[in-house]
């Protein structure tokens, strides 16, 4: 494998909402080239601190992966940063060091790689998931099998290839893009979540990017959890319901199944198919779960916080047809709860001070809890007493996500009860959150991820009595 | 600790610093969220804000030239880094500032440590000490020295001129500036 094929691989196997790091001199050039895109940040001076630059990311955006396109000189140059990578433990990031035992991009001098183990070294410092390609089929399944970071891919290839790539030349511009695009956050659904509310209409497109930008998203270890719960492989057949604009679809296209979303949103559906597009295994349907219509069974039937919109009357019993006997119901949910800290109290004291109609009387921090996790438990509940299904799975994951004065009256108003508050009043109490914030510099939330997965009740048992193989 | 100011950080540590908090608060006040450096006796006060600010990201570095890079990526993430190193240091991360700083056009606030001046007993901070002012004139980039002036207005004044010519800027501080 040459440096070219390495390289195709990489930019064609990692996810597209990916965020790309790339070293300094060829490499960096060979991306620009040919897989220029808003996602990818070039690092063609300082050489070495493209891991460092790795690592920031991830500690600034905890929910986005970014993969780190590093040489084996420019980690020699800072193998520092390992150990640092390696002290922080980010989960989402992925550093595949492309190793030529070279500094190819000089006139092919010889590094000291040849003499190091770097796979055991990385692996000594802290790296969660450390592998070794020397193959185009071994990079992709490499890349493919990571899941919990921090992850390290060692790749063996060869000297040589093309060198008269154009340099990357707007910085200052390249940096604004990936700046938007990195700042641009996971998706939620939006028409789901305000079906039959007019107010938004208007100006959906402006809100949906809004929407995009300050909704968290999913931890990068539930589509792990769920591919192993579900035993999902190429040839599963995945329904997403609520597909929003897409994020979960495109990690869960990476799953490497055959999936159809379904989103009522026409603008959501509309982002949803840009952000799959190129993904062959992908199909984005625009229209509503309940009048949803197939012959086919399904492997798998997924909501992403979207199951609690659908109507309660046929859900579960439309769910029940179109699974497969042996299929899994999958639902996740994200639960937004409050800090204890000086920054929430004023906050919660301003919800009753500029918002009165909908907030009577000023909340504790425990109380506004204790609410959460009731409506989590109900909807958790009303999954698990089903008497047609049985759950065979229920995880939580925990994030902490921070935001400022410019950010979290933003996320507010992605809440269906801020939501409904006049906008002249809203407005207002809005100048007041961001004033709180900005005073107090950031104010964390603390996002706990609910994942239920469980299978239809007759299919569960018939498998349990009827065992493959024994012991 | 007083709590009707919420910016006291060392009240209870004994050795304290009220420059040093109100370094912090100005810095929380501007919105900053994420520090990190390598550390120098002269700026303990201010790491021992950062590390003891649960608002804060704060990441110790190996050497400063992966300060940058970490502070970079903070930048590019969204977020408003510090990042504080000797000027020793500055010298061996500024090819870093100069290649991805300058270029990338970003504003990065650096607080450094001044060693090398008058009355100083190390000499490997000499030569160092006698040229920092130089390179950063060299490079182009906003700087200022604290000399007992008002500390948040020379930081809030200097915030504004890094943000406005979108550049790493420095505020030096030398031995003693914190009593």
């Amino acid at each position: 494998m040459n440096r070219q094929e390495a390289i195709e691989v990489i930019m064609t196997t990692i996810g597209a909402q990916d965020a790309v790091v790339s070293t300094t001199g060829l490499i960096s050039r060979e991306i620009f080239e040919k897989f220029d895109s808003e996602r990818n940040i070039y690092v063609p001076g300082s050489m070495g601190l493209t891991s460092s630059i790795g690592l920031g990311l991830t500690m600034a955006q905890p929910t986005k992966r970014v993969v780190v396109i590093d040489g084996d000189a420019s980690l020699l140059m800072n193998l520092g940063s390992a150990v640092t990578i390696g002290n922080k433990q980010p989960t989402n990031l992925l550093h595949i060091v492309l190793d030529n035992e070279s500094y190819a991009s000089c006139s092919e001098e010889r590094s000291m790689s040849n003499t190091a183990k770097l796979d055991s070294l990385a692996g000594e410092v802290g790296y969660q998931y450390v592998r070794t390609a020397d193959s185009q089929d071994g990079l992709k399944r490499a890349i493919m099998e990571f899941g919990r970071g921090p992850g390290f891919i060692l790749t063996k290839i060869e000297l040589g290839g093309r060198r008269d790539f154009r340099r990357p030349l707007e910085l200052a511009a390249i940096k604004s893009r990936f700046m938007l695009f990195f700042t641009r956050q996971n998706t939620r659904r939006l028409t789901m979540m305000f079906k039959g509310k007019t107010i938004f209409n208007a100006s959906f497109d402006v809100f949906a990017e809004t929407y995009h930008s300050v909704r968290p998203g999913y931890p990068a270890q539930l589509y792990a959890d769920i591919k192993e719960l579900c035993g999902l492989d190429s040839a599963s057949r995945l329904l997403e319901i609520g597909a929003g604009s897409g994020i979960a679809t495109v990690e869960l296209a990476k799953l490497g199944g055959k999936i159809v979303a379904i989103e009522p949103g026409s603008h959501l559906a509309t982002i949803a198919r840009k952000q799959t597009k190129g993904l062959q295994n992908v199909g984005i349907l625009e229209g509503t779960f309940e009048s949803f219509e197939s012959s086919d069974r399904f492997d798998a039937i997924l909501a992403f916080t979207a199951y609690h919109w659908i109507d309660e009357g046929i859900k579960h019993r439309k769910v029940l047809d179109l699974l497969d006997d042996a299929g899994s119901l999958v639902l996740v949910w994200n639960s937004f709860f409050l800090s204890d800290s000086a920054v929430t109290a004023e906050v919660n004291k301003a919800y009753s001070e500029y918002l009165p109609d909908a907030y009577p009387s000023e909340s504790s921090v425990a109380e506004v809890n204790e609410g959460v996790l009731a409506k989590l438990h109900r909807r958790e509940q009303e999954v698990v007493q089903n008497s047609l299904l049985y759950t065979v799975a229920l995880r939580k994951y925990y994030t902490a996500c921070n935001y400022n004065a410019e950010t979290y009256p933003k996320l507010l108003n992605t809440f269906p009860k801020v939501v409904e508050v006049p906008e002249e009043q809203r407005k207002k109490f809005f100048a007041r959150i961001s004033e709180i914030v900005g005073r107090h510099g950031t104010i964390v939330v603390p996002v706990l991820t609910t994942l239920i997965v469980c299978k239809k009740k007759s299919g569960f048992l018939h498998a349990i009595a009827n065992p493959k193989g024994g012991k | 600790m007083n709590q009707s100011n919420k910016y006291v950080f060392n009240a209870l540590a004994g050795d304290r610093s009220e420059k040093a908090d109100l370094l912090h608060g100005v810095f929380r006040k501007l919105g900053v969220n994420f520090a990190s450096g390598v550390p120098c006796g002269v700026l303990r006060h201010i790491i021992k804000n950062f590390e003891d600010d649960a608002a804060m990201l704060h990441v110790i570095a190996n050497r400063e030239s992966e300060a940058v890079g970490i502070t970079a990526a903070a930048y590019f993430g969204g977020k408003i880094p510090v990042v504080y190193i000797q000027n020793s240091g500055l010298f061996s991360a500024s090819n870093d500032i100069a290649s991805l700083l300058i270029p990338y056009r970003m504003p990065i606030f650096f607080v450094v440590s001044y060693r090398g001046c008058e009355g100083e007993d190390a000499v490997q901070h000499l030569t160092t000490g006698r040229a920092t002012e130089r390179l950063l004139e060299s490079f182009g980039l906003p700087f200022e020295i604290f000399r007992n002036q008002n500390l948040e207005n020379l930081t809030r004044s200097l915030f504004e001129a890094m943000l406005k010519a979108e550049l790493p800027t420095f505020l030096l501080l030398k031995r003693g500036w914190h009593r």
